[in-house]
């Protein structure tokens, strides 16, 4: 895992219970929650469990204040770019318009290679049901944040209805991406309910806890 | 098409799309954002209308116009959007306009908050703006049922001609759940728009919209129409759900999200022993009371749960007609009740610890 | 028997019914011009009129085109609605000084904005004429009404220039201020009316007309000294003419 991860992805492509479950799995410290799209179902909804697990939570200017859509970010949110002791994952909004929000730290950047920008993927979500739509959706957010994708996210699923036959299909069609963009798979993410799913699945699995959504949702 | 992961707001907007809606006319508002964000860009992919107005007001002025010309039209916003729209909603029911508009509650009244609410119930019941009439209201509990009774919503529009309310609460709106597009909706039969002023005089005399009545006697005659209409909604047109009132002892009576997290308390009660049983309205316009006279002598309690101060309650009430004792938990503020809250308010009540 | 020829007669555009206006009261020649300009066009079949809130509210019975009423100010709104579902139609809206230039000046400024293919009839005479004779954004300075009684000061705000100020909306395409109140005017109105569904008919965005109108009635004059009051006070301050043509040029 790099120093800094970037998780993007379109809406339901499950960006900030991933961000939540990378973080607390790998103690890291700064998780900044950027998502400017979302007015419900944000990784700042967690602020207490995050600070019990240790986790620097960047979000709004106005912390805690979960019924705010008025977009203000952080300043801090620069620190892990500039701090080479900080590891931190940026949480997204979804669509290239969450990901653009990214640009304003990018003059901060010294050096990419210390940064995985991934693109976490549901095939289930009709934009990026096959191939071609997976790369235009990387294209649009690679041209929106200046950023190159260096790495996916299977994260195929249609809550608890997922079969491990669809994960596999998820898997089959970011195969062909990542051959044509020449970058790998880097986790799937499989959630807890399901982790009977025997499958070897390439890169790292995520055995998915839910804390965001609430188990009637 | 099989099944896809959409967010609620989007599963809406495209549920319009197979609907056959024509134009959509609106205004930013948060938490719908989402709806007209999907439609700027779809309904152009779809040789539709997308415009967004300049404000709610002319937005429904909008949907006013193109209905009157006969397309069908849809408009959406939330709570302070929606009570900013009544002027044209009122001008559309006088009219005997057809037109759907989509409500994603959130917390008021004022500018309030951008969280969940219930809070617009007696808005939508009652009409909303000026005058003597009614909206036929649709309060989906998940985006599947959301889609499907969108997709139906345009023909019970026209059947009517009438404007048809899709009353969901930011939850709704902002969740993510599995949804096909392929469901069968009823199908209602349809007369062409005969009365439309479309501007196209090839074949008829010229058409007015209009509800402007300068004889009293003729616009008491037009409102008596108009009762005749909603009396017919609420005859034949109510439509709920009841589940698990089968020898309950209580029933909740909850829609839309309240009744989806109240389906989770009803499976912890029965854990416990307890049959807990709920009336869940599917049309709020026109209030299910049919459902009540169901209800079996088992019932001793009827537990109204919600996310306002009781705004359904007094329907429920006046269902009711002092058959049972009736209680009420809600939370406001845009704080969805936890399920757990529900079961220990049954609890409370079957302990005799809440008097009606 | 004395061979006799038809000289004039009913446009086709109007309906049968006669129409309610006053004695003195211009919304009857603008009516008639409207009728005229979509009948020489041959657009009339394909035309309709939203009727708005004032003393022209009625005027959907006395166009014989398809007609929609419409909530106060919001004619832009709705003539939007529909041209945009029916975009081979011909749409026009017929607004006062209260429905236009007070309680609807963000639709119409908006509809200009999108350059709407619409074309919006202003009628000013400076006037709540149906609600009895209130105070207008049009409204002239000393001039009384039944909320300035004392006369309009500064205090209530210095009287709009509802085509000026329309002709700085850079979706505008062709913005007039004509007068009726002569022969010779009133031809240059029905041009200026003409020219305006000529582009809208091409499709080349937004036209308003701006009419200077009288109220007796209100203002509590004769129909003739209305007329003069009108010239003498209105066309000074409301100076007649073109304010915006974005169509010069392109025909070349």
């Amino acid at each position: 895992m790099k120093r800094i991860t970037i998780i993007s992805g379109h809406y339901g492509s499950g960006k900030s219970e991933i961000s939540v479950n990378l973080a607390i799995n790998n103690k890291i410290d700064y998780l900044v929650d950027l998502d400017i799209i979302n007015p419900y179902f944000r990784s700042r909804g967690l602020a207490d469990l995050l600070e019990e697990k240790n986790i620097h939570l960047v979000e709004s200017t106005i912390k805690g204040m979960t019924g705010s859509d008025l977009p203000y970010i952080s300043g801090e949110g620069v620190v892990p770019f500039v701090n080479p002791d900080i590891t931190a994952i940026y949480d997204l909004g979804g669509t290239e318009n969450g990901a653009r929000v990214l640009i304003q730290f990018l003059d901060r950047v010294k050096d990419v290679n210390e940064i995985d920008f991934l693109c976490s993927v549901n095939i289930f979500r009709p934009e990026t049901a096959d191939v071609k739509g997976i790369l235009d959706t990387i294209a649009m957010y690679e041209a929106e944040t200046q950023l190159k994708i260096t790495g996916l996210i299977n994260n195929t699923n249609l809550i608890n209805e997922t079969e491990e036959v669809d994960l596999i299909r998820g898997e089959k069609i970011l195969i062909e991406v990542g051959k044509k963009l020449n970058i790998p798979i880097v986790y799937t993410v499989v959630e807890e309910t399901k982790k009977n799913f025997n499958h070897k699945f390439l890169g790292e699995r995520i055995t998915l806890i839910r804390y965001i959504a609430k188990k009637y949702l | 098409m099989a099944k896809v992961l959409m967010k609620g707001n989007e599963a809406m907007a495209l549920a319009a799309i197979k609907a056959g809606c024509d134009a959509f006319y609106g205004y930013p508002i948060t938490p719908q954002n989402e709806l007209p964000e999907y439609l700027s860009k779809h309904m152009a992919l779809n040789g539709r209308v997308f415009v967004q107005s300049e404000s709610e007001v002319a937005a429904i002025n909008m949907v006013y116009g193109a209905a009157g010309a006969g397309a069908r039209a849809l408009t959406s916003s939330s709570s302070p959007g929606i009570a900013l729209k009544q002027e044209g909603i009122s001008y559309m029911a006088g009219a005997e306009l057809p037109g759907v508009i989509i409500n994603v509650m959130r917390g008021g009244p004022g500018l309030g908050g951008i969280q969940p609410s219930q809070g617009d119930y007696k808005q939508i019941t009652r009409g909303g703006g000026n005058g003597d009439y009614y909206l036929y209201s649709l309060a989906p509990e998940s985006l599947q049922e959301a889609v499907d009774l969108i997709k139906e919503s345009f023909d019970i529009a026209d059947y009517f001609r009438n404007p048809v309310m899709i009353a969901v609460d930011g939850l709704i709106g902002q969740m993510m759940e599995p949804v096909t597009f392929d469901n069968e909706t009823p199908k209602w039969e349809l007369e062409p728009k005969t009365w439309a002023a479309d501007g196209d005089r090839s074949n008829r005399e010229k058409n007015v919209i209009n509800s402007l009545y300068l004889d009293p006697l003729m616009l008491e005659k037009h409102n008596l129409k108009l009762k005749a209409k909603y009396d017919v909604m609420r005859d034949k047109h109510q439509r709920y759900e009841m589940i698990n009132v089968k020898d309950a002892e209580i029933v909740i009576v909850a829609y839309g999200s309240m009744a989806r997290i109240a389906r989770t308390s009803i499976e912890i009660l029965e854990e416990k022993g307890i049959k807990c049983g709920m009336i869940r309205p599917i049309t709020i316009f026109p209030f299910p009371d049919k459902a009540f006279r169901e209800l079996q002598d088992s019932v001793k309690n009827i537990l109204v749960v919600e996310m306002s101060t009781g705004q359904m309650l007094e329907d429920v009430k006046i269902a009711n007609e002092c058959e049972r004792p009736i209680h009420f938990y809600g939370r406001v503020g845009g704080i969805v009740p936890e399920a757990e809250e529900v079961v220990s308010q049954v609890l409370k009540i079957i302990g005799g610890e809440d008097n009606a | 028997m004395p061979k006799s020829k038809i000289v004039y007669e009913r446009s086709e555009g109007l309906s049968l019914m006669d129409n309610s206006y006053c004695p003195g009261c211009t919304h009857g020649i603008i009516h008639k011009l409207v009728a005229e300009s979509l009948v020489e066009l041959e657009l009339l079949e394909r035309t309709i009129g939203i009727s708005s809130v004032g003393c022209s509210a009625l005027n959907y019975d006395f166009f014989s085109c398809d007609m929609q009423q419409a909530p106060h100010g919001r004619a832009p709104a709705v003539a939007t609605g529909i041209k945009r579902v029916r975009p081979n139609s011909i749409i026009f809206t017929y607004q006062g000084d209260g429905d236009l230039a007070s309680i609807g000046i963000a639709e119409a400024i908006h509809a200009a904005h999108r350059s709407e293919n619409i074309t919006i009839v202003f009628v000013n005479n400076a006037i709540y004429g149906m609600t009895g004779g209130q105070m207008s954004p049009t409204t002239l300075l000393g001039q009384k009404t039944t909320t300035s009684p004392d006369g309009r000061t500064k205090a209530q705000g210095l009287p709009l220039r509802i085509a000026e100020m329309m002709a700085t909306i850079p979706g505008a395409t062709y913005v007039e201020r004509v007068s009726v109140h002569n022969p010779q005017h009133v031809a240059k109105a029905k041009k200026a009316l003409k020219k305006a569904f000529s582009i809208q008919k091409e499709n080349k965005g937004f036209t308003l007309i701006e009419f200077i109108s009288t109220c007796p009635v209100n203002w509590g004059m004769t129909p003739k000294d209305a007329v003069d009051w009108a010239v003498d006070n209105m066309i000074p301050y409301y100076p007649l003419g073109v304010f915006k043509d974005a169509t010069v040029g392109e025909e070349k």
